[in-house]
């Protein structure tokens, strides 16, 4: 009894030393494609969860009817771009990695609109020709500041997406414990009414 | 070697799901209370294994283990795999939850056929008899999860040649250094706790 004890224990240290330790270069793998608009173009990035690139992988690139709209390889750099899709709808994007990797991302209609800031009516920002000999600070600042807050949220927006997504590719040793846990959890679990079940049987 | 959800045809996943029920069920049969400590720690570090990046070239692996559960666990492998996949598929959506099926038998099944090819040489007297059996053992069964995976991905409409060409090239670095952790892991355990190794009476 108290040799298997000592044994299990043993083992139990030694999974756990070796949990504890891998971390600190551990990796989820996983593989990943974000996309967004450009001008007129939707540029899309795939990589593995860590930053790799995800280099010569197909994207096929989908409408919500399920309708294939087109296809590609991604470049040295991940990469792959295509102009957006004259009619505006979502767009499913499907990036297919070898081995059986496999990872989606789904650009919304209102996300594509093209950079069309020239058929949009300007504001009253348009300097009139009485102030073109005025400098700088003649501009009115409460007419500057909408404008460049709406310049900025457009370009800004996929930005903070990318980063969201970033930053929860890390795998933290909390995560890791906390799945060993589960694991030593449900076993146990079983391994109870497995031993309950066998001494109701018992002898006789 | 875990693959994605939506890779595979929902008829190729609902096959892969009973034969994977069948060998948890059988597995679970095998395993006595008494080695269920084995079975977690071991399904803990295989949980952990798959998180160890390695990166190859373009392309990238990660440890498996199942030829060390094969050598210590026997069929009781198949629940330990079962159990740490389906943690790292609802912690890390790391792999997929209609892909437990078709990944427990991809990595589980070769850990049960080299226990059942090599198991009893590791309880062998003779040293240098085990230490080849769990090199063997480690690198026999991540070869033959990756002729599984690509037999698996033949049914998305890849070539056979095609796939197993690239996942085994991608696992090669990885089936040798699996074939010296187990060897060493044999080893150390021969030494010192032997009795870990003789797990079913055959």
């Amino acid at each position: 009894m108290r040799n298997s004890l000592v044994k299990n224990a043993f083992f139990a240290l030694a999974a756990m030393c070796f949990a504890l330790l891998a971390p600190s270069w551990a990796l989820a793998h996983r593989i990943s494609v974000f996309a967004y608009s450009e001008g007129s173009r939707v540029v899309t990035e795939s990589y593995f969860s860590g930053g790799n690139p995800a280099k010569g992988a197909r994207i096929e690139v989908f409408d919500p009817a399920g309708k294939k709209l087109l296809e590609g390889r991604t470049d040295r750099q991940g990469g792959f771009s295509f102009p957006i899709p004259k009619e505006p709808s979502d767009l499913k994007i499907v990036l297919v990695a070898s081995q059986g990797h496999r990872g989606e991302f789904t650009l919304s209609a209102a996300e594509l609109r093209p950079d069309d800031d020239a058929a949009r009516p300007q504001p009253e920002t348009v300097v009139p020709k009485a102030q073109e000999t005025a400098s700088y600070r003649e501009v009115s600042p409460d007419a500057l500041e909408p404008l460049i807050d709406r310049v900025l949220t457009k370009r800004l927006a996929p930005l903070y997406r990318m980063v969201a997504e970033l930053k929860k590719e890390r795998v933290s040793p909390t995560e890791v414990a906390g799945g060993i846990g589960y694991i030593v959890g449900i076993l146990g679990i079983y391994a109870y009414f497995k031993s309950r079940g066998s001494s109701r049987d018992g002898p006789g | 070697m875990h693959i994605s959800e939506g890779v595979l045809s929902p008829e190729v996943l609902a096959v892969s799901v009973v034969l994977g029920a069948v060998g948890v069920g059988y597995g679970l049969k095998k395993m006595d209370t008494e080695s269920v400590p084995k079975v977690a720690v071991l399904s803990s570090a295989f949980f952990v294994a798959s998180l160890v990046h390695v990166p190859i070239g373009p392309a990238h692996a990660h440890l498996v283990l199942n030829g060390l559960m094969g050598l210590l666990l026997g069929w009781a492998a198949f629940p330990s795999i079962f159990v740490a996949l389906l943690i790292q598929a609802v912690l890390f959506q790391f792999g997929g939850l209609t892909t437990l099926g078709i990944n427990t038998l991809n990595m589980a099944l070769p850990a049960v056929l080299c226990h059942l090819a090599f198991g009893r040489f590791t309880q062998n007297g003779r040293p240098f008899l085990a230490h080849a059996a769990g090199f063997l053992a480690g690198a026999g069964a991540v070869l033959l999860s990756g002729i599984m995976l690509a037999a698996s991905l033949v049914f998305t409409g890849e070539s056979f040649t095609a796939a197993a060409g690239l996942v085994l090239i991608a696992h090669l670095p990885v089936m040798v250094m699996e074939g010296f952790i187990t060897m060493f892991c044999v080893a150390f355990l021969k030494k010192v706790r032997p009795e870990v190794l003789t797990i079913y009476a055959k």
